[in-house]
């Protein structure tokens, strides 16, 4: 008989207790459990910390009753941005832990997560101009205003 | 700084989410943005195009603002990007907001040399092709000469743009008319349209020459038509001859194909090698394409065939499917999905047992790897009589042990015995076949269910599905799920103002 919980620990030392169904969310745990089979024993998550992996744990257990995503993505590029309430809640982190929960969206395996995160990566930047960009991100303007210009000629055809 | 520190694969999803305008905005951030997201904005470039013959769409002929002429000198400019261009994708358009654009600089000669004569310029033949070609890139301002042909003006900058992106895998286009379809004095009705896009799809035939050797997909479709002038005989089977030359080019999608008469002299350099193509699509053929035996002749790989009759009228025919068999043979070993049928507005029209009159396809037995056949009931077995009702040959007999769906359009309520009684041969013979869907549509004008017919579709349903092989009844006009790889349509871009410019809805 499986166990209904299972403990994980994080990168910086943390033990957490997550139900069984929930953790299979992430498709590497999914697979790592088929490999250990039972154990009792604490998992490390080496790449994810105690922040990162509540934050994580959250949004699987609201989204425990979702459908598996189908996965067959066709390559039209009209993929809308559109998140839905909660998560948009979710994702209303400081930058930093959006980029966390990003990269530990990808390296435990969570789709769906990792969508969400994308998209709302992708919805800081669409209707900005660089400028607005830039502050967003806090990056450095290094191009000439010729080379902007140059740019913006070569780009024109991009431009709706 | 962090989107630039994240892994590419997520870079990348981000990416999927961003259109082209966002992608130009994101380029202009830094140096670091420019190289990060400069591949990805010119991954697939979408284009319009304005000069269709005669059909309204010459707002921009001959000017600089021309987006095509526009985007090809940005290539020349700037040799870097055109290798990033792996999708072109070229629709009809007024290109509106394209006339305030300002005058571009003159592209550098040599530059223009190197590009336009592949061959070099020691025969006088291809420095001949090359003044062509030259004049035909200077916009009216520029010309001096009284030139009374169609100016080839958007055409000649559309060839100077396709010898440039070398690494192009998928390139899509709304064809303008392949020549001339009116009388003029001065004019000579051999004047092709697309001289100059033609000859650069003749040269990608020569890998040596290093033009488009990795284009693999070409989806076309004819222009806009314009009060019924203008492209209607746009993408005749005849001018598709110079793609089956292309090495690399694997899938061959043609909207609204048809066929047409062509001077002899201009066909003899066009008969091509046997092909590499593996799928060819053709949806909604104009007419009977009394040519595609031939065309299918050249075409020896075939994993994947599909004629898909939608057009609204029948005024010009229908394919005649007993005609394709033997051509199609000649993929006998690589034949894995065929689809033979009508849809969408074709199937609205009076379509009964004797018409099109039934026509026996031909045995698929012979076809070792077939694995889908989607096709009309009076297309896939021999009958008695002209009508689709008594079965000249069992079922089970002209279909291979490969295949694993089955999709039967078209059989009449009248028919349906007979239909059952096929099903039932193949439940005896063929027990261990999977997964087929039977897909029978009503007769309109009998709506009250015949109970022992329903009755014994229910039969057949329990026994099949015993044997795990599904059976199932699909309503008329739902679509029919193919597998993935037959899906190869393309879907075309928008047009004016957003809406999608369908044939015959302008």
């Amino acid at each position: 008989m499986s166990a209904t919980t299972l403990r994980f620990q994080s990168s910086d030392g943390v033990v957490i207790t997550i139900d069984r169904d929930v953790a299979q969310r992430s498709v590497l745990i999914k697979n790592l459990l088929e490999d250990l089979g039972d154990t009792t024993e604490a998992i490390p998550i080496p790449n994810v910390n105690e922040a990162v992996l509540r934050k994580v744990i959250e949004w699987c257990e609201h989204h425990k009753g979702d459908p598996p995503s189908t996965g067959d993505d066709d390559d039209s590029r009209r993929k809308t941005t559109d998140i839905d309430e909660w998560d948009q809640k979710f994702m209303q982190v400081d930058q930093e832990m959006l980029f966390e929960i990003i990269l530990a969206a990808n390296y435990l395996d969570i789709k769906g997560l990792l969508d969400v995160g994308c998209k709302t990566v992708a919805n800081m930047i669409k209707g900005k101009s660089p400028e607005e960009i830039r502050k967003t991100f806090n990056i450095q303007n290094d191009f000439t205003p010729e080379e902007e210009d140059q740019i913006r000629r070569e780009n024109e055809w991009a431009e709706e | 700084m962090m989107l630039a520190l994240l892994p590419g694969e997520i870079v990348l999803q981000v990416v999927s989410f961003l259109n082209p305008q966002d992608l130009s905005e994101l380029v202009l951030v830094s140096k670091d943005y420019y190289s990060l997201f400069i591949p990805a904005l010119y991954d697939r470039v979408v284009l319009p195009l304005n000069a269709y013959w005669d059909d309204g769409y010459r707002l921009l002929d001959g000017e600089e603002t021309n987006p095509v002429r526009r985007f090809s000198q940005a290539m020349i400019e700037n040799p870097r990007l055109a290798p990033l261009v792996r999708s072109l994708i070229l629709y009809p358009s007024h290109c509106e907001e394209w006339e305030s654009r300002a005058p571009l600089p003159a592209v550098p000669e040599e530059r223009l040399r190197a590009l336009m004569l592949p061959y070099g310029d020691a025969k006088r033949k291809h420095r001949r092709k090359y003044r062509a070609w030259r004049r035909d890139l200077r916009s009216d301002r520029e010309r001096q000469d009284d030139y009374r042909e169609p100016k080839n003006y958007e055409d000649a900058w559309l060839a100077l743009l396709l010898v440039q992106v070398r690494n192009l895998e998928k390139l899509a286009i709304r064809l303008p008319e392949e020549r001339m379809r009116f009388n003029f004095k001065h004019i000579p009705r051999t004047q092709g349209y697309t001289t100059h896009f033609d000859r650069v799809i003749h040269w990608a035939g020569n890998t040596e020459l290093g033009i488009l050797t990795r284009l693999s997909q070409v989806s076309l479709r004819d222009g806009p038509v314009w009060d019924n002038e203008g492209a209607i005989e746009a993408v005749p089977l005849r001018r598709m001859l110079p793609y089956l030359r292309i090495p690399s080019l694997r899938t061959l999608y043609i909207r609204n194909p048809c066929n047409s008469p062509l001077p002899r002299k201009l066909l003899r350099d066009l008969v091509p090698t046997p092909s590499s193509l593996t799928h060819i699509d053709l949806e909604g053929p104009y007419d009977a394409l009394s040519n595609l035996p031939r065309f299918l002749e050249w075409c020896p790989n075939l994993e994947s065939f599909a004629v898909e009759m939608n057009q609204p009228w029948d005024w010009r025919g229908w394919v005649d499917v007993s005609h394709l068999y033997c051509p199609l043979q000649k993929s006998r070993s690589s034949l894995r999905h065929l689809h033979v049928a009508f849809a969408g507005p074709g199937r609205e029209i009076t379509q009964d047992a004797e018409s099109p009159q039934p026509t026996f396809f031909g045995d698929l037995s012979v076809f070792p790897n077939l694995h889908t056949v989607h096709m009309r009931w009076s297309n896939l077995l021999p009958f008695h009589g002209s009508r689709a009702l008594e079965p000249a040959q069992p079922l089970r007999t002209l279909l291979p042990r490969s295949l694993q769906n089955l999709y039967i359009e078209d059989c009449l309520m009248q028919g349906a015995w007979a239909l059952g009684d096929e099903l039932e041969g193949l439940l005896q013979y063929r027990r261990e076949e999977r997964g087929r869907g039977v897909a029978p549509s009503r007769d309109q004008k009998a709506p009250e269910p015949d109970l022992a017919w329903e009755g014994r579709l229910r039969g057949l349903q329990e026994e099949l599905g015993a044997l795990g092989v599904s059976l199932r009844v699909i309503e008329r006009g739902a679509s029919v799920p193919f597998p993935p790889d037959r899906a190869l349509r393309h879907k075309w871009p928008l047009c004016e103002n957003g809406k999608y410019y369908d044939d015959f809805n302008y």
